[in-house]
């Protein structure tokens, strides 16, 4: 592997583990210790909790009297209202109604925002912020690392060293002391169950990572499995089911968008979104059943019964939970309704291919 | 039993004159939990290179190769049904399918062992 690759935090853990490791981000990150489908089915076992080095994410705060007007401009959330410690998932638009990142941003009790961003875009929301926030200052946090800890049992685990994190609910960040480490620490993650995201320096890094190890619900999990597990849980991926031309309401993510703030042209890219809320939009984001065995991946072609190709898949796995492939993919809004039946091309042949709910394995949050 | 194998990580054994065609363990390692097998092709004449069956884990999906010309003469249904046992195959004895060899002399195309596992490295 390149030597020009960055080791994060746990690097040396992962390897005394017998991690096995894939290039992700300018990282060195690994892609799995027991096994992909071990990890991912400890992590949805109750009372367990898997824990992902996540530190090739990019953590962000946002300082200054105008950060939240200013970082509002750059995304189409009621971003405005947020109460301090409560943190939203939103993303970042450019000026065609693409998306330069999804990130979830919190905002502190100093009214400073702290936003976490995906790896591989860090140097792309870096160039934006600065090229659009114009009185705030931007941190970019490169001595932080950052661990998740997943699962239904992640509770109970934090939970042994500090009191107070069951007061914390889905979506809220603060500060907590844990064994004398005081850690920035969020009640989210990107798994579809409970769990936390926790700040670190390299200070405190060895010893929250042997802490958190040390219990025996506690497994390492690799890129692999947080693969499968957001999918299971109908989440986005940066790079396959979002990127700079696809917009927020064709990915689904309606929830996320304020129609006042739309109207109101409110922030980069709003014309292009009330366009869309009036004209209707030319593909939308579904949940794919195949109705085989086989997988189906990025880059599988769709078609009607007629053979006219009406869409493609954006990201496909087989589903560990569910014992069968799952994927998530774009077609033509009249194909968007639950059950209709639509083909993929797979080597050569037609396979019949079902729009399904999502999420595919229910979500655990605690609200 | 002397093992044979491709660059592109087929593992043959020979038995006469038909090859038994597998996957490598280095080709197991690569490729995690494998989650659905499918066979191209059943019967029939096969020439070398030719794809005859496909492999696919939670992470990606690769095809199995004919190492060499002759007739398929059978196909390994069992791992089509249970996947899972191409990954758990520690014996290096789970078969893809079978071919036989239209001429003998085309093993001296293969790699041994040593030479796999130096390709490997």
């Amino acid at each position: 592997m390149s030597d020009t690759l960055k080791n994060t935090f746990f690097t040396h853990f992962h390897q005394l583990a017998g991690a096995k490791f894939v290039p992700f981000a300018g990282y060195k990150m690994p892609v799995s210790f027991a096994g992909g489908i071990a990890e991912h089915n400890h992590v949805r076992i109750a009372g367990n909790a898997g824990l992902f080095d996540v530190s090739h994410m990019g953590q962000i705060t946002l300082s200054g009297d105008n950060a939240m007007s200013e970082f509002a401009r750059l995304v189409p959330s009621n971003i405005e209202t947020l109460l301090h410690h409560h943190a939203k998932y939103t993303v970042l638009m450019n000026d065609s109604g693409g998306i330069i990142d999804d990130c979830i941003v919190t905002k502190n009790p100093d009214n400073t925002l702290f936003i976490v961003v995906n790896g591989a875009r860090k140097e792309a929301v870096l160039q934006h912020l600065q090229t659009e926030l114009k009185t705030t200052i931007i941190t970019h946090h490169t001595d932080c690392g950052l661990l998740a800890l997943q699962g239904q049992g992640a509770a109970a685990v934090l939970g042994q060293y500090c009191a107070d994190i069951h007061q914390l609910k889905f979506m809220q960040s603060g500060f907590f002391k844990i064994d004398g480490m005081m850690l920035r620490i969020s009640r989210c993650g990107y798994t579809g169950e409970d769990g936390f995201e926790i700040s670190v320096t390299e200070q405190d890094a060895e010893k929250i990572y042997i802490l958190l190890t040390q219990h025996n619900s506690v497994q390492s999990i690799g890129l692999g499995a947080r693969d499968t597990l957001r999918l299971e849980a109908g989440l986005c991926l940066y790079g396959q089911d979002i990127d700079m031309d696809i917009s927020p309401i064709q990915a689904g993510l309606n929830w996320i968008i304020s129609k006042e703030r739309t109207k109101d042209n409110a922030f980069i890219g709003a014309d292009i979104l009330q366009k869309q809320f009036e004209n209707g939009i030319v593909k939308q984001r579904v949940g794919l059943l195949p109705q085989t065995k086989a997988p189906m991946r990025q880059g599988v072609e769709l078609f009607n019964e007629l053979d006219e190709k009406i869409g493609y898949i954006t990201s496909g796995t087989f589903s560990p939970t569910l014992q069968r492939p799952i994927a998530m993919g774009y077609v033509l809004p009249e194909y968007t309704a639950i059950d209709t039946q639509i083909f993929a091309e797979l080597r050569g042949k037609k396979v019949p291919v079902l729009i399904a709910k999502m999420p595919f394995v229910p979500h655990h949050y605690m609200k | 039993m002397t093992l044979y194998f491709t660059k592109t990580h087929e593992r043959i054994t020979l038995e006469n004159d038909v090859a038994i065609v597998g996957i490598s363990r280095h080709a197991v390692d690569l490729l995690g939990d494998v989650v659905f097998v499918e066979h191209l092709k059943t019967e029939g004449d096969v020439e070398a290179n030719m794809p005859l069956a496909v492999v696919e884990s939670t992470k990606a999906a690769s095809e199995v190769y004919a190492p060499l010309t002759g007739t398929l003469i059978a196909v390994n249904n069992d791992i089509t049904d249970n996947p899972e046992l191409v990954s758990d195959d520690t014996s290096e004895s789970v078969w893809f399918f079978k071919i036989k060899l239209s001429d003998l002399s085309q093993i001296d195309t293969l790699l041994d062992a040593d030479a796999y596992k130096a390709f490997t490295g």
